[in-house]
């Protein structure tokens, strides 16, 4: 499930495994604000995947009696052969995502971007009853990071955070991915 | 499982894990197998618009590691 225009970035590295690990070990910082969940990682793939060792990751919340969170993504490592710098020779790009939060009755809110299966543009599901709105709606988003997702549940969700620093790091992590992104929107063609 | 990063906590699944994985959601999701589901994927016949059949394709490439 990828697509050859669409891409993220996060940091860059000189080697696969470097790009890789700059990846990953960031989401796993952010992560840590949350759960001690790990992070499950198919790096021999084409494209590579990530999702919770916990699924759905149960937290906590002020907001609803339980959150059951659930972070999936795909994403490809690239070789940039005519970067200048050798650090910045392999990247890592996202290539589809799907971060689902579920309350007790079922689905609450859904991010989405899979180009490569139906909706081309990065999307949000929105359930429960709010009409005119209905579940099978394609809401236009920009693109969302893990660690967004995270802030909302930290900040206006009240899921307790494990650690003082969470805004912190979340916000490290994410500058990280700002710097490096290569795109941060994409306009639905409803053709 | 081993770890793959200096962060704890990233785990890389070889693909025997990473099939079992995707085997016991597909099971959940669909009652069919990985090898069955992948078949179905394949032929382009699940419904996308199915959040937990959406999650479920996500693992994919769990289950087609090379080697």
């Amino acid at each position: 499930m990828y697509s050859a225009w669409s891409c993220w970035c996060r940091l860059p590295g000189r080697t696969a495994d470097a790009a890789r690990e700059a990846f990953l070990a960031p989401l796993r910082r952010c992560l840590s604000c949350v759960t001690d969940a790990q992070l499950y990682a198919a790096p021999s793939g084409e494209p590579e995947a990530l999702a919770l060792s916990e699924n759905p990751l149960l937290l906590n919340s002020t907001v609803l009696p339980t959150v059951r969170l659930q972070l999936r993504q795909q994403y490809r490592l690239v070789h940039n052969t005519t970067a200048v710098r050798t650090e910045e020779r392999w990247h890592v790009s996202t290539t589809a995502y799907q971060y689902r939060l579920d309350g007790e009755r079922g689905e609450v809110l859904s991010w989405h971007w899979h180009p490569a299966a139906g909706v081309s543009y990065p999307h949000v599901h929105v359930s429960g009853d709010v009409s005119p709105l209905t579940r099978r709606m394609h809401l236009p988003t920009g693109r969302v990071s893990i660690e967004s997702v995270l802030r909302l549940l930290l900040a206006e969700w009240g899921v307790p955070p494990r650690r003082d620093d969470w805004s912190q790091v979340l916000g490290e992590a994410e500058s990280g991915f700002l710097e490096h992104r290569r795109w941060s929107g994409h306009s639905p063609d409803y053709g | 499982m081993s770890p793959i990063t200096a962060e704890p906590g990233v785990q890389q699944l070889t693909r025997a894990e990473g099939r079992e994985l995707v085997d016991r959601e597909s099971r959940q999701v669909l009652g069919v197998g990985v090898d069955d589901f992948l078949c179905r994927y394949d032929a382009g016949t699940l419904d996308l618009d199915d959040e937990d059949v959406l999650g479920l394709v996500m693992l994919v490439p769990f289950a087609r590691q090379d080697g």
